[in-house]
């Protein structure tokens, strides 16, 4: 400590750090939403070291390999699964990996996103500061998109997968729905390719693939998806062969966890005990499926996620 | 759709949405029934659906040089999805057990970063070549016809009148080319060309010696520049093992050319020559033998890690094999980070520290660090003051430095070599070292496992009249020159920071590492930035060889032969040893050569580098040595990926230094676009290669690069075999043609032929198959039944051109063929998990002498100034090739680059995942710098800079492409400095206009956006091609300062 407080006089960090809390607090007292302000800066151990849970040691092919045998009791158990999907955020880097498997896994067309990755840059007291989080359909249990159209065109199942009926949720219907979503996670498919405006469109942009238990091809002439509400499915299609979504076995920050919340000795139950969890538009009462870590890696500029959401 | 933050809305943003809201609170009720209801309906479930392990096929990445394991999921005889290969420890960590069977495999699947996931496209890019491309214009102009394989074949090897449009010009081929043929011829000469070298021959007497074969000289009066097989100069971007072998068994052991150059010098350069230097052993009087290789940190065990110009979470030595372990490490609390880099980048973001240190001034920070730590005495002392072999294993340690041997001082005060012990009146011959020890001389030979010597650190003395310093005495002084405060203001940052790491690197133990990258090394002093980071400052704390410390790599599973291996590749009926200086003048020395003729060269020379991308084509330019007759050019574009890369194009474009120009590539690219004739090759998910491995992966690996899908180039038929074309078919027809030994029947000196690619690259699987013990004990398994049957059913949507089972078991035999499959159907082999270390260090060990002072550059002069280059690790500050201050004419920027992990050099563009997520790239500057300049978001500016005042990318034919970028402005990097990130900016790839037998193709717009400010980068005043490292051969990015203009 004695160290530490050299270093923060040499630096002057002191002064500046307490004015900045200073002002994270009126910040956050006047309601402002803008980035910049409403940030807790904290630099160095954290303050409240008695609630650090458990590190997290075990390695991402650890983890893949533990979620994947989850994964096959879930799916054998004749229990109906809780899927819940979670979030290191420490861990993302923010490389987009997640983004590109979903496409490749699931096609989608140019614009068409079923999982992003957000990067944010905080300009934080003397330090600038980066977040990464990826996002995809939440899963809600109560999902404002089911309300925005006619009953049952868009139905919760009972693991926990918001399922589109793509017989009936079609054109307005479908358009209804993306704007209903809070974070823009539903797109509608308008049947175009990468390649079509190119000297010579190419054959896997037309590929057979499953959604909700049935074969598409984004050109073929009946089974396309045009005007159609797309989003992600917690990969639905894999988990029925045993086979963890595409976004949490391409991670390569090791940042995502998978699994049957009901089950009490999955891995993706363990993680969560006795963290910090951050759960999008808790004010809206959604109820989501994908949860985030809130924390930071131990040593680095920490930011609460309450800097850009209200919970 | 750019990277853009998604908004988030608190509340529902329109009327709608808030009615439409309202109205299902409403309905909430009978909605919830209905939920209900479809739960009810829903059956919990029983079985897994079925994997099909057949629908995979596992082979190696290349979208980036990591070359990660991957998995391919083909599905109708397409490739639709790639995941990690969980039997590799670059998509799995840790990787799982070798033995697990192929259907077990099936669902578990390995990470793999977003380049990786989009391979895909690589191979079904819409811009691909697929027919044998000719030139029908100017170089550059993109007019080309179409004509068959076996045509352009004949025309490349007959030569002649092969470009009407050209005027008369007559063409050298490969035939008239093929001057001197008899391996026997070539040794002798070789053995003379050395004595005239030593000055023990001189060229009269060779002549009449050889008068025979003078005519096969390029120039009889220069005999050291060897015969004129040397004038076909082979140049390649992205190369790894397998292919090379077999590329080098033409260029080199059978159409006997000595020019065969990579492209490292645009990488790492000075890295690895620097780990060179760091790694020669003394040997009969010199020291010689250095690999060309380098140390990263063991990642899976480091406590603390200084990442220096090392942007790992965004590229580096790659994203899938050590960001796992970063994060991991990081979150639990085991490893601590600090990083220098004048970015903030992804790194920086999670670490304790960054130093946003200005670029080309590390060692000013390296160096502080050492004073640091020296003047506290917290280096390993017991480590530095073992001087040899059985010094380092009383202490248990399993390398030693020259720390405490000592160094002659020159008259004018520079250090030279080391003091041999008959020097200093003590027995021993010119590789027996001396060292102090309480005040008596001692003397020691370094691999010596018996006779333990040790020495006292810090000397400065006379020894039998002769004054000398020990390594670590010159190392010190050199830290001294100037405070730390000095330093760090040389460096810009902060003193206390400085001391905070070198007091945190010193209380790790062997845990704690320094690990750099381009940031370090591709400067002009890049040789010397490397030598004080990451060879002094690790080498203070003795980490080499420990767990959680600096480790060498864990080697791959002898490929190509060995003691005890069923195949040996270099069998061959007449294998040649080239000779004669090479187009680079790498590893040669200008002051023993027939042309020298003082200071400077005409152009560098490089006895401590090779592989200097950006001089073949200058020196092509310069007929220095000697003026060159054909160019191969492989999976390569150097005119985009080196710094200032416009410089090559007038000599690329000119008919007279560069007569063939033939290149080997997947589309028109920006350099393969100025070619005589384009070679359609095939994509890495078609065809075969050997990884191998990286100094960062401590385990033994061999992943194996196979087809998985087939190719779109024709069929054609070589030594009676149908292939597609390819650059295997290639080589193997110009060496159908020209009858050379080695190749087709026979071709392995009676032990098999070499008539399909197959022939060579299943060799390598068999040998791969036989393990690493030479006594045999490793051999792997047969497959089973299940796995054979899972193998052929993988590939059945391959045509027979590509896989015909008997044919492959043909080439390896029955007793090898199970085992091949075995290894193909896992994609390689690797060393199992936990036997990458053993106790605490590392089970392959770099084991022996590491250089801290460095005599090799201390006794070399520098071809361009004639002063003898120094041997300790120092501060030099950035000069031109001729040790001058470059001037930038008050440019107010340090224009850097940086990588962001959506695209690879150049190769990349293609694949529109990517350019979805970020369309293009930027000029990013600080805010401050961006509010003195009045820009914001998204003001087009023009990147300029005294060697490109007009800020153009001249391409030739009145094409122009301007350096434009978009601002953008973020408080991630130190004022002063603007960056870009590589990738974008294309001209050709398809981002520009191609005719084809008369039909123009429209280029395609996503791919030219974006800017690529190589062409800013200083162009060397004295060289007239790209900035360089003249010591270590790096291609120098970091150095030019720019204006930034709004455009």
């Amino acid at each position: 400590m004695a160290e530490e407080k050299t270093r923060q006089e040499q630096e002057g960090r002191t002064p500046n750090r307490r004015r900045a809390f200073l002002q994270a607090l009126a910040g956050v007292g006047a309601g402002a939403a803008a980035a910049g302000v409403g940030l807790q800066v904290l630099d160095g151990p954290r303050a409240e070291a008695a609630e650090i849970p458990p590190p997290l040691a075990e390695a991402t092919g650890t983890a893949l390999v533990r979620m994947q045998q989850d994964l096959e009791r879930a799916m054998t158990s004749g229990r109906t699964p809780s899927w819940m999907m979670v979030v290191d955020t420490r861990k993302c880097i923010g490389c987009n990996a997640c983004t590109v498997a979903c496409k490749a896994e699931v096609p989608t067309g140019p614009g068409g996103f079923c999982r992003r990755v957000i990067q944010k840059e905080l300009p934080i007291g003397p330090r600038p500061f980066a977040v990464f989080k990826p996002v995809n359909c939440l899963q809600c249990d109560d999902p404002p998109c089911a309300k925005a159209v006619p009953e049952g065109m868009i139905r919760k199942r009972a693991d926990g997968i918001v399922e589109m009926d793509h017989v009936r949720l079609t054109g307005p219907y479908a358009e209804a729905a993306a704007r209903a979503c809070p974070w823009r996670l539903i797109h509608v498919d308008r049947k175009t390719t990468y390649t079509e405006d190119t000297p010579q469109p190419q054959a896997y942009e037309n590929r057979k693939f499953e959604e909700y238990g049935r074969e598409y091809q984004r050109q073929g002439v009946f089974n396309n998806l045009f005007d159609r509400a797309r989003k992600c499915t917690f990969c639905l299609h894999r988990l029925e062969r045993g086979e963890l979504p595409a976004c949490v076995t391409t991670c390569i920050g090791g940042a995502m966890y998978f699994g049957d919340m009901s089950d009490r000795t999955s891995l993706v139950y363990e993680v969560t005990q006795g963290r910090r969890i951050f759960k999008g538009h808790e004010n809206l009462g959604v109820k989501p499926r994908v949860i985030y870590f809130e924390e930071s890696m131990p040593g680095a500029v920490h930011v609460d996620c309450d800097a850009c959401h209200a919970r | 759709m750019n990277n853009e933050p998604i908004r988030e809305n608190r509340q529902p943003e329109d009327k709608t949405g808030r009615r439409e809201l309202l109205a299902g609170a409403l309905l909430g009720g009978a909605l919830l029934a209905r939920v209900e209801q479809a739960q009810a309906a829903e059956a919990a479930p029983g079985a897994l659906k079925p994997v099909d392990p057949s629908q995979h096929i596992y082979t190696t990445c290349l979208q980036c040089n990591t070359g990660c394991e991957i998995k391919v999921r083909i599905q109708e005889g397409l490739a639709v999805k790639i995941e990690g290969n969980p039997y590799g420890p670059r998509a799995m960590d840790p990787h799982i057990d070798w033995a697990t069977p192929a259907a077990q495999a099936a669902r578990i699947h390995g990470h793999i970063c977003p380049k990786g996931q989009a391979g895909i496209q690589t191979t079904y890019d819409p811009y691909r070549v697929t027919k044998v491309l000719k030139r029908a214009g100017a170089r550059g102009e993109g007019k080309w016809v179409t004509i068959p394989f076996e045509q352009a074949v004949t025309e490349i090897v007959e030569g002649g009148v092969l470009f009407p449009q050209d005027g008369g010009r007559s063409v050298t081929g490969f035939r008239d080319l093929y001057a001197l043929k008899d391996p026997a011829a070539f040794k002798a000469m070789a053995a003379d060309v050395a004595l005239i070298q030593s000055k023990k021959m001189t060229v009269a007497e060779f002549k009449e010696k050889h008068k025979d074969h003078l005519g096969a000289l390029i120039d009889p009066d220069h005999p050291d520049f060897g015969p004129k097989n040397n004038q076909f100069v082979f140049n390649w971007g992205r190369l790894k093992a397998g292919r090379q072998d077999f590329f080098l068994r033409f260029v080199k052991d059978s159409f006997g050319s000595n020019n065969a150059h990579g492209h490292t010098t645009v990488c790492q350069g000075s890295i690895y020559f620097a780990g060179k230097s760091m790694s020669d052993q003394p040997s009969g009087g010199t020291f010689t033998g250095g690999a060309k290789a380098y140390w990263m940190a063991d990642l899976s065990h480091a406590e603390f890690v200084i990442f220096w110009g090392a942007n790992v979470l965004e590229g580096n030595y790659g994203p899938p094999l050590k960001v796992p372990k970063i994060t991991r490490g990081l979150a639990s609390g085991r490893l601590k980070a600090a990083v220098i880099d004048p970015r903030h980048s992804k790194i920086a973001a999670k670490a304790w520290k960054w130093l946003p240190v200005k670029p080309g001034q590390d060692a000013a920070i390296a160096l502080a660090m050492i004073q640091w730590i020296i003047e506290n005495e917290r280096f390993d002392r017991r480590y530095l003051e073992n001087c040899n072999k059985a010094a380092a294993a009383a202490d248990g340690e399993p390398t030693w430095t020259n720390a405490a041997w000592l160094v002659k001082i020159r008259e004018d005060g520079t250090a030279g070599a080391f003091l041999r012990a008959p020097e200093a009146g003590l027995a021993g011959d010119a590789d027996t070292f001396v060292a102090m020890r309480n005040g008596q001389p001692v003397a020691f030979k370094s691999d010596d496992a018996a006779n333990a010597a040790e020495g006292d650190l810090f000397v400065d003395a006379v020894v039998n009249g002769i004054r000398v310093k020990s390594g670590l005495q010159l190392l010190r002084e050199e830290a001294l020159k100037n405070s730390i405060y000095g330093w760090a203001a040389l460096a810009g940052v902060s003193a206390s920071d400085i001391m905070a790491l070198a007091s945190e690197f010193t209380s790790h133990g062997k845990k704690a590492v320094v690990e750099i990258h381009r940031g370090v090394s591709q400067h002009t002093n890049g040789f010397y930035n490397v030598l004080v980071t990451m060879g002094a400052l690790n080498t203070l704390i003795g980490n080499l060889d420990w767990k959680g410390g600096l480790i060498y790599g864990g080697g791959a599973y002898g490929e190509t032969g060995g003691t005890g291996r069923p195949f040996q590749l270099g069998d061959h009926p007449a294998k040649i040893s080239p000779f004669g200086i090479d187009i680079i003048r790498g590893g040669a020395s200008y002051e023993k050569s027939t042309i020298f003729n003082g200071y400077p060269a005409k152009r560098p020379w490089y006895p401590l580098a090779s592989d200097v991308y950006q001089e073949v084509i200058p020196s092509a330019g310069d007929a220095y040595p000697y003026p060159i007759k054909i160019l191969m050019l492989y999976m390569g574009s150097p005119v985009y990926a080196l710094p200032a890369g416009h410089s090559l194009i007038p000599v690329l474009r000119d008919t007279d230094k560069i007569p063939l120009f033939i290149a080997s590539d997947i589309t028109i690219g920006e350099t393969s676009m100025y070619a005589d004739y384009i070679f359609p090759d095939l994509t890495f998910l078609e065809r075969w290669e050997f990884h191998r491995t990286h100094p960062s992966i401590a385990h033994r690996v061999s992943p194996v690069r196979q087809p998985a899908v087939a190719p779109p180039t024709d069929t054609v038929r070589i030594y009676g075999e149908e292939m597609p074309v390819s650059i295997e078919a290639l080589f193997l027809a110009l060496a159908e043609r020209l009858q050379l030994p080695g190749w087709g029947p026979g071709g392995f000196a009676g032990k098999g032929d070499l008539k399909r690619p197959e022939d060579y690259y299943l060799r390598m699987v068999a040998n791969v198959a036989f393990g690493n013990s030479s006594s045999g004990s490793e051999v792997c398994p047969d497959a089973s039944e299940e796995e054979m049957a899972i193998f052929l059913n993988a590939r059945k949507h391959l045509p027979k051109s590509v896989f015909d089972p008997e044919r492959w078991q043909q080439a390896v035999g029955s007793d090898w063929w199970r085992k091949v499959v075995y290894v193909l159907n896992r994609g390689g082999r690797w060393l199992p998990y936990d036997k990458a270390w053993s106790g605490e260090q590392v089970a392959s060990k770099y084991g022996k002498l590491v250089n801290l002072y460095h005599e090799k550059p201390a006794t070399t002069r520098h071809s361009l100034t004639g002063r003898y280059l120094s041997g300790v690790p120092s501060y030099n500050p950035v000069s031109d090739s001729l040790g001058q201050p470059l001037d930038h004419r008050e440019a107010p920027f340090q224009l850097i680059t940086n990588r962001n992990m959506l695209q690879t050099k150049s190769r990349t563009i293609a694949d529109y995942w990517l350019t979805d997520i970020q369309p293009e790239n930027y000029v990013e500057m600080s805010t401050l710098d961006a509010q003195r300049l009045g820009l914001k978001d998204g003001d087009e500016v023009w990147v300029l800079s005294a060697w490109n005042p007009d800020a153009q990318w001249e391409l030739g034919h009145g094409q122009t492409k301007p350096l434009v970028g978009k601002v953008r402005v973020t408080s991630r990097i130190r004022p002063g400095v603007v960056t870009f990130e590589l990738g974008w900016g294309h001209f050709a790839y398809g981002a520009s206009v191609q005719s084809i037998d008369g039909k123009a193709i429209p280029p395609d717009p996503r791919r030219g956006r974006g800017i690529h400010a190589n062409s800013a980068m200083v162009v060397d005043p004295y060289l007239r091609s790209p900035l360089s490292d003249v010591v270590g051969g790096s291609a120098v990015f970091y150095d030019t300062r720019v204006y930034i203009v709004k455009a």
